[in-house]
């Protein structure tokens, strides 16, 4: 009767273990599936993770060679839809049975712990994980590695059992092996160690600390900090939708989605908050604020490359079009620092866009992010370098998510198109002078309409009217470019010079602007012309912006 | 060895055993053509303590590669020699013949006969240089190692890690002496680090009348001295997407430095208001101060007329003083980096069309004059139509190493090149590794390569502490 009533309870506790496995299970790929994903993307970009023995040699140079050789490993599969959520998932929930195995099997006085006491700390140490990887930056390693210290435990806690100096043996080497595996997941296996055989453990803890840790700092050239927490520990995060979404439409802009850049960006509430035009602006927190720059941006990149830049450049207020971004010696914020090239290579700057995807490319762990790889090989494919085509190219056929990508590539007739767009000029410029960019690609190809809409639209957020009427006299003379934007930029200079109506009849091809300029005078600044660029002439303080 | 070479061995042997079945050649096709290897070690000049030269005969199935008496057979194009045999091959052979059969698409070809020459002036048997992304002006994460070129054994010098993710300079040692040597780490608590004998000093090499910090150095043979340049180095992107960078200096002049007594000693011919001075070098007997110099030019705009001609200047080391009269040895074209051999008999610069920085000018070439004679040797056998620049001489002055782009354009790689007692070059090597494919891999340039006579004596860890030291103040 003892018995079977003992055995009705370890069955009910196992139903519930299986229901906060399979609640953990569903809740944990939803959320990082539905709410998250974009997050993966990132996170397996940066990386390049090579299928060459030489690559995976480079892991020993440093602790955690094991955690970080699965971890990067299964990390670059991030690349495609739903692995990251489910690669993650079934990493945490080993982790999370890993834990309740080991915490289970430790005794205090002679009596295993209480299975929901352990069923609860495991379950924190998998929620202290989970949040760990909503941020950015963490990586799949440093969970493997924590796994790694666990299943060591695992393995080697029954030989603790023995006498003290097969015991002492166990555990020292047990150290060594798990720090040389798994970095820092030797913390957990010492601590549960301690538990299990704290009389051993503690000369184990106070050698690896004091005697093992300090002469291992020349060896893998770390700092003391770096060497306890290789490959890498996080403090607690709370969910970023803000970056989120940043991921989502730089995933969509370097995919080529842009029709759903342009979705997201209209569904986007921090740009809507922008676009009461004129009235009083809704406080951005700073990281708000930047991921509103880089929205924008990634925003107009599309609506230029589609050739609508100026239709929709009164859309939100202010505006940003990275034109007037220093990119030598930079301190912009990570992402829009990462995302430069994109302009450069978009306008037909190869030179910058290839030292912006450099630049990119150092700017994360390891120096090596794959997309940036990627441009740098569309860049050598532009400028029809093949040594460079080769070198990058020969990189990404090494990859499981680029290799097809990178077969193909050479063949790619739109690097041939992009060629045209060129920068033919020779100069060299210390500063990032846009305008100077922008000018020597319309000298080289009075056609680059993308370098050209920029050049306008960036006089225009300036409310430089005279410069804009020179350029748009210079560019524009021979293949007119009739925009509302630009007519009704040319109405403003036109009114500023008095001009007759034969200069009117020149320049104003479109005859409800002039219609619509007649209205706005009479009515002032009515709301209802937000979206000309006379009420943002007139309105709208570049100034405190 | 070091323990991942170890480990490298344990994994090759372990795949030896698993591949223990390599295909013999059979129905073997004789070819003309030379066997495409990478790197291209075919008909080089090699010293006799070279590690092993690992290539990998790209698109093979399996290879068989017969050098001297040695035969080694492989699946896949990675030919790798074990470090006793290959050692036995280059002391018993001058001439090394080697000859690739490969299996590809399922036949077997024999290529072209090609030789290694093996000379018995030894190398110097450790190298070292800077790892750091081709960007120039933005970096993160830069290590200076050393090589041991003897075997692949490799160490680190100064790594971010320890060092804070600071800049770090190149790493220059004083008449190959790995005792004496010094480099730079950037930043806030930065300064020289200076190594006499495995002691690491800090030095602040600036007075508050020199245009900048120090940047481009060498030593006095006796050690005592460093002659260093002061620039101001501004880097400009090319719009021309082939050229990529331009930096150049707006002002920069030379000085020399006390390292006994902390003194600047500067000279008004090497800090010329109206010219730029720079890449200065000391003459091995130390009797004479080599540097590049160009009038100032209004830049960036015309940037393209900074021509800086090789001159040299006198220096007493006895009395710590500089000359007055100014020889000019070579004004052809825009010169970079001039090294005088040990011996004295030459002297090796970088040639391009103009500027002071050419990583990035594919016509940057080495040229080298005799000092005798005044004869230029333009060195046809060893450059390439990229950039070879940075280079250094071995003690012996039989050898000197340079960084070359000319495998794909961007990233900078060791090349050795053998020069015989009468002055004449040989084709250059690249620096061999363990897994020939290493290059393909790797997204540093090795920059400022040096050779040095042993190894040196400090590590990272030294740097670091180094760092958190005052730092030696100098004065006028």
């Amino acid at each position: 009767m003892f018995i079977k009533m003992e055995k009705r309870k370890g069955n009910i506790k196992d139903l519930w273990l299986m229901l906060v496995i399979i609640g953990f299970v569903v809740v944990c790929f939803c959320f990082f599936q539905l709410l998250y994903s974009y997050h993966f993307y990132f996170k397996g970009q940066n990386q390049l993770f090579l299928m060459s023995w030489s690559y995976v040699s480079m892991l020993f140079d440093k602790p955690a060679w094991a955690a970080c050789l699965a971890g990067e490993f299964l990390t670059q599969f991030y690349y495609y839809d739903m692995a990251g959520a489910t690669i993650l998932t079934i990493s945490l929930t080993v982790l999370f049975w890993l834990a309740y195995q080991a915490l289970g099997s430790l005794r205090f006085k002679n009596q295993k712990l209480n299975r929901w006491v352990v069923l609860i700390a495991a379950l924190l140490i998998t929620m202290r994980e989970v949040s760990c990887h909503l941020y950015y930056g963490y990586m799949l390693s440093s969970t493997f590695a924590l796994m790694g210290g666990l299943l060591m435990f695992l393995i080697l806690h029954r030989l603790m059992e023995c006498r003290w100096p097969w015991a002492l043996m166990v555990v020292l080497s047990g150290t060594l092996l798990c720090y040389w595996l798994f970095g820092y997941g030797v913390w957990a296996f010492l601590f549960l160690s301690v538990f299990a055989v704290w009389k051993v453990t503690a000369p184990v803890v106070v050698t690896f600390v004091f005697c093992l840790l300090p002469f291992m700092r020349s060896h893998y050239n770390l700092t003391f900090t770096g060497l306890c927490q290789y490959p890498g520990v996080e403090s607690f995060h709370a969910p970023d939708f803000l970056k989120e979404t940043d991921f989502h439409m730089m995933h969509s802009y370097e995919t080529g989605d842009w029709d759903d850049v342009v979705k997201t960006a209209e569904a986007d509430p921090l740009l809507n908050i922008l676009t009461e035009k004129g009235s009083a602006q809704k406080k951005l927190t700073q990281e708000a604020q930047v991921s509103s720059t880089i929205r924008r941006f990634l925003y107009n990149l599309v609506q230029a490359q589609k050739g609508i830049l100026p239709d929709v450049l009164m859309e939100y207020y202010p505006n940003y079009l990275g034109t007037f971004t220093s990119m030598i010696g930079t301190n912009l914020p990570m992402l829009m620092f990462m995302n430069l090239h994109e302009f450069y290579y978009a306008i037909g700057d190869i030179s910058r866009a290839e030292r912006g995807a450099f630049m990119s490319c150092v700017s994360v762990p390891g120096n090596r992010n794959a997309n940036t790889i990627k441009r740098l090989a569309e860049c050598a494919l532009v400028k029809n370098d093949q040594k460079a085509v080769e070198k990058f190219l020969g990189l990404l056929r090494q990859t499981i998510p680029y290799k097809d990508w990178a077969e193909s590539a050479p063949n790619d007739k739109r690097y041939r198109q992009k060629a045209q767009f060129i920068n033919l000029q020779d100069s060299i410029s210390p500063s990032e002078d846009s305008y100077n960019i922008m000018t020597q690609l319309l000298r080289s190809n009075p056609k680059n309409e993308v370098a050209l809409d920029y050049l306008l639209c960036s006089q225009l957020l300036k409310k430089d009217i005279d410069s804009f009427k020179r350029d748009y006299d210079l560019y524009c003379t021979e293949c007119p470019r009739i925009r509302k934007l630009y007519q009704e930029a040319l109405c403003i200079w036109l009114m500023k010079q008095k001009a007759t109506e034969e200069e009117w009849q020149k320049y104003i091809k479109d005859k409800q602007v002039r219609n619509r300029m007649e209205e706005y005078i009479r009515e002032g600044a009515n709301p209802r012309f937000a979206d000309t660029y006379w009420f943002y002439f007139d309105i709208f303080n570049i100034d405190t912006h | 060895m070091k323990r991942k070479d170890i480990y490298i061995d344990m994994a090759f042997a372990l795949l030896m055993m698993l591949t223990a079945c390599t295909p013999v050649p059979h129905d073997v096709k004789q070819s003309k053509q030379e066997a495409e290897i990478y790197p291209d070690y075919k008909d080089v000049t090699i010293p006799v303590n070279i590690a092993p030269m690992n290539f990998v005969m790209r698109g093979a199935d399996a290879v068989e590669v017969k050098a001297g008496d040695l035969t080694i057979r492989s699946r896949g194009g990675h030919v790798e020699f074990g470090m006793r045999e290959w050692r036995r091959l280059l002391e018993e052979n001058d001439t090394i013949e080697v000859e690739v059969t490969a299996l590809k698409n399922g036949q077997w070809t024999a290529y072209k006969l090609f030789y290694w020459y093996v000379v018995r002036d030894s190398i110097d048997s450790y190298l070292t240089y800077r790892l750091i992304e081709p960007g120039y002006s933005v970096w993160n994460r830069l290590q200076i190692k050393q090589r041991c070129v003897e075997n692949f054994d490799e160490y680190a010098l100064a790594d971010y890690n320890l060092q804070d993710n600071r800049c770090m300079n190149c790493h220059t040692p004083g008449s190959q002496n790995p005792q004496l040597s010094m480099l730079y780490v950037r930043g806030n608590g930065g300064g020289a680090i200076l190594n006499q004998n495995g002691r690491l000093r800090k030095l602040d090499i600036k007075t508050p009348d020199m245009v900048a910090t120090s940047t481009y150095f060498q030593f006095a043979p006796s050690g005592r001295y460093i002659v260093f340049s002061s620039n101001v180095v501004v880097p400009a992107v090319r719009s021309l997407a082939q050229k990529r960078l331009e930096v150049y200096d707006t002002e920069s002049d030379v000085y020399v430095a006390d390292l006994e007594t902390n003194r600047i000693i500067c000279s008004q011919r090497l800090s010329d208001p109206d010219q730029l001075e720079t890449f200065p070098a000391f003459s091995p007997d130390g009797r004479y101060i080599y540097y590049c110099t160009s009038p100032k030019v209004k830049l960036p705009e015309d940037y393209k007329s900074l021509k800086y001609i090789l001159a040299r200047i006198p220096f007493d080391e006895a009395t710590g003083t500089i000359g007055t009269q100014v020889d000019t040895l070579f004004t052809e074209r825009s010169v970079c980096h001039p090294r005088v051999s040990p011996d004295g008999e030459r002297i090796l610069f970088t040639v391009q069309d103009y500027g002071t920085f050419p990583i990035w000018h594919k016509e940057a070439d080495l040229w080298m004059m005799n000092l005798r004679t005044g004869m230029v040797d333009t060195l046809q056998m060893v450059n390439s139509d990229m950039s070879d620049t940075y280079h250094s001489w071995s003690s012996n002055s039989r050898w000197f190493v340079f960084a070359s782009k000319r495998d794909d354009g961007l990233y900078g790689k060791p090349y050795f090149c053998y020069v015989d007692s009468k002055g004449k070059a040989y084709k250059p090597f690249c620096l061999p590794q363990q897994d020939p494919t290493f290059y393909d891999d790797c997204l540093k340039s090795f920059n400022a390569p040096e050779m040095i006579r042993g190894k040196i004596p400090f590590n990272a860890v030294d740097v670091a502490n180094a760092l958190s030291l005052p730092a030696e103040p100098f004065k006028r």
